[in-house]
């Protein structure tokens, strides 16, 4: 299908790539069904983008956080875990919203006590929010450019 | 709203699982001790509107963004 963005244009979709989010995001309950866009410049670059279907003018940059924090592991709710149905690591996929602060990119965070939270064969996904204040809600992604290899 | 008036080192117990305990209070500040069994999610009330906020201030990109990233990205050595 193709959908209409507002930033991007028109863009060509594989509807069975589209993620379900029965919860919405936080701050945008409305829009329940995402797709995940490669960078421009190719699906290599650590920095996608979340789309939303359901509202052209949606849409968030995501990376994944291990690239930038190795030690990103945080304890999961089984509530979180059951409620998507994952039942093993293999189907668990997990990715974080960045938030670029208006002028200056450079200085760039990522929702770390925010994940999201995929559910890979089912496409159905939620933001959980991580109960300890182990993770930052803006962790400064180019604080340690020697982890980003 | 149930509201209850408590010291310092008493509690409160909420269903059969859940105690609240005072544990102290200093100034405007008080500190509570919460017991529940694992798996019940506690957190301060501003999270989630934290959550939010941030989502918020997140969701406004642009191509120009990405390819603004990009550059960033490779400039700071993307470890070739």
């Amino acid at each position: 299908m193709i959908l209409n963005t507002s930033g991007f244009g028109e863009v060509e979709i594989d509807e069975d790539k589209i993620i379900r989010f029965p919860q919405g995001i936080p701050g945008f309950a409305d829009s329940k069904r995402y797709i995940i866009l490669d960078h421009p410049n190719g699906p290599d670059v650590p920095f996608k983008c979340l789309h939303s279907v359901d509202d052209a003018d949606l849409a968030f940059v995501i990376t994944d956080p291990l690239l930038f924090n190795c030690d990103y592991n945080p304890d999961i709710d089984e509530h979180d875990l059951k409620e998507l149905d994952i039942t093993s690591p293999d189907n668990r996929g997990m990715i974080v919203i960045v938030t670029i602060p208006h002028g200056e990119p450079e200085k760039m965070t990522a929702n770390l006590q925010g994940p999201i939270l995929i559910n890979l064969v089912t496409r159905e996904a939620k933001q959980i929010l991580l109960v300890s204040d182990d993770y930052p809600i803006r962790y400064q992604l180019f604080q340690n450019v020697a982890a980003l290899r | 709203m149930l509201i209850l008036t408590r010291k310092s080192g008493e509690g409160i117990k909420i269903g059969d699982d859940i105690r609240v305990v005072i544990l102290e209070t200093k100034g405007n500040q008080v500190r509570i001790g919460i017991e529940a069994p694992k798996g019940t999610k506690v957190y301060r009330d501003e999270v989630y509107e934290r959550i939010k906020q941030e989502n918020i201030k997140a969701s406004v990109i642009t191509k120009d963004h990405l390819h603004r990233l990009f550059k960033i990205w490779t400039d700071k050595g993307k470890g070739k």
